[in-house]
């Protein structure tokens, strides 16, 4: 067990884990942060994406101990009711999700990818989203959500 | 305790087959939680919704909302029936203690079953308020019509009471007529739900009431 420091959304939170242990574990568990989810514990559905030093991360693969002392941002740290990021503007304005299972991580890719391409191209979004995975298959909408996010027009 | 993975347990065991039908899954629960939790019987306006002093409006399902978007749809059912706005109508859905047993979710089925019993017990309750706002003002029903929860008189608009005035220390005990179960659990009273040529509320696309506290990271 180590006592870590974790930084979330601006917060400090003081966490007293294995070091090994993957950081979703211990946003959900330690810190009660709830937005990661569980999807596959092997990197590839990225339902457990967070931002750190804002790139996309997996959190089921990455030990708490390779988070301490960088910035992590989870979705609820994109904003707030009163004042959402405009990513978050775009999803809820297209309706983009149904479940909502999935939404964590493409949310949060979205809004990596815009802030490094603006106005981004297919192939920027295909790469952007390699590694997300939606069963309830809100594809389209989500591509159009993004598209709207950035301006542009709503489908290609 | 002592530590065993799954396949080490199963190995152990000689393999461990466990199966039951869909049907014997609906009695399970049932009988672990047969003395913790009653869920409400249905042949009660107040199991369905309940209209507080404060102006309040909540409505219970057995239904959930799993992505369909049934959360808003019932509301709106609700809404319209009741004349009130989508707003003001809190849904609460699928709690086992609160509400009604409408089966599950399941076979596109949550509108047109799952709300059948909501919107006749919304009729239902339309129906007694006019009744008890015609007695407190004095004026035939015929004559009276209700905007957003508000009764007035038609010829006469400061002839007015609200729902919650009118509800709020009445408790809705109004018995209702149930039949069938589960999927299939329908609920009657008095009042008979609106014509669809006069909805204004049903049938428009309105924004789904749960997908921004999930986009916003703060569902709960």
């Amino acid at each position: 067990m180590a006592h870590l420091s974790l930084k979330v959304n601006g917060k400090a939170h003081a966490v007293d884990v294995d070091p090994e242990c993957p950081l979703l574990y211990v946003l959900r568990d330690d810190a009660g942060l709830n937005n990661p989810r569980f999807g596959c514990g092997l990197g590839q559905c990225g339902a457990c994406t967070v931002l750190v030093n804002g790139l996309p991360t997996r959190s089921c693969v990455l030990p708490v101990s390779r988070a301490a002392g960088k910035d992590i941002v989870t979705l609820e740290g994109l904003g707030t009711p009163e004042n959402p990021h405009p990513v978050q503007k775009a999803f809820i304005e297209e309706q983009a999700f149904q479940c909502g299972y999935c939404l964590n991580g493409w949310v949060l890719a979205a809004k990596a990818l815009l802030d490094k391409h603006p106005h981004p191209t297919d192939e920027q979004m295909k790469g952007a989203f390699e590694g997300l995975v939606c069963r309830c298959g809100s594809h389209v909408q989500i591509a159009a959500a993004v598209r709207r996010a950035a301006g542009m027009k709503r489908s290609a | 305790m002592t530590h065993t993975s799954r396949r080490a347990f199963f190995k152990a065991s000689g393999g461990l087959l466990i199966g039951f039908s869909l049907s014997d899954s609906g009695i399970l629960p049932r009988l672990v939680a047969a003395d913790t939790v009653v869920t409400p019987a249905p042949g009660r306006l107040d199991a369905w919704m309940r209209i507080g002093k404060d102006e309040s409006i909540r409505v219970f399902t057995g239904k959930v909302d799993i992505g369909m978007g049934v959360q808003t749809a019932l509301i709106q059912v609700v809404a319209e029936e009741l004349d009130v706005a989508p707003g003001r109508v809190q849904l609460t859905m699928g709690d086992t203690a609160a509400t009604p047993d409408q089966g599950g979710v399941g076979g596109s089925t949550s509108i047109s079953a799952g709300a059948k019993p909501l919107r006749n017990a919304a009729a239902t309750a339309r129906y007694l308020l006019l009744q008890m706002a015609s007695d407190k003002l004095g004026t035939p029903n015929e004559q009276l019509q209700v905007k957003n929860g508000i009764v007035s008189a038609s010829h006469d608009a400061s002839k007015s009471v609200s729902y919650g005035a009118l509800a709020g220390g009445y408790g809705m005990t109004e018995a209702l007529r149930v039949s069938g179960g589960g999927f299939a659990l329908n609920v009657e009273g008095k009042g008979k739900p609106k014509e669809p040529a006069s909805y204004t509320v049903v049938g428009q696309s309105l924004p789904r009431v749960d997908l921004p506290p999930k986009i916003l990271g703060r569902a709960t």
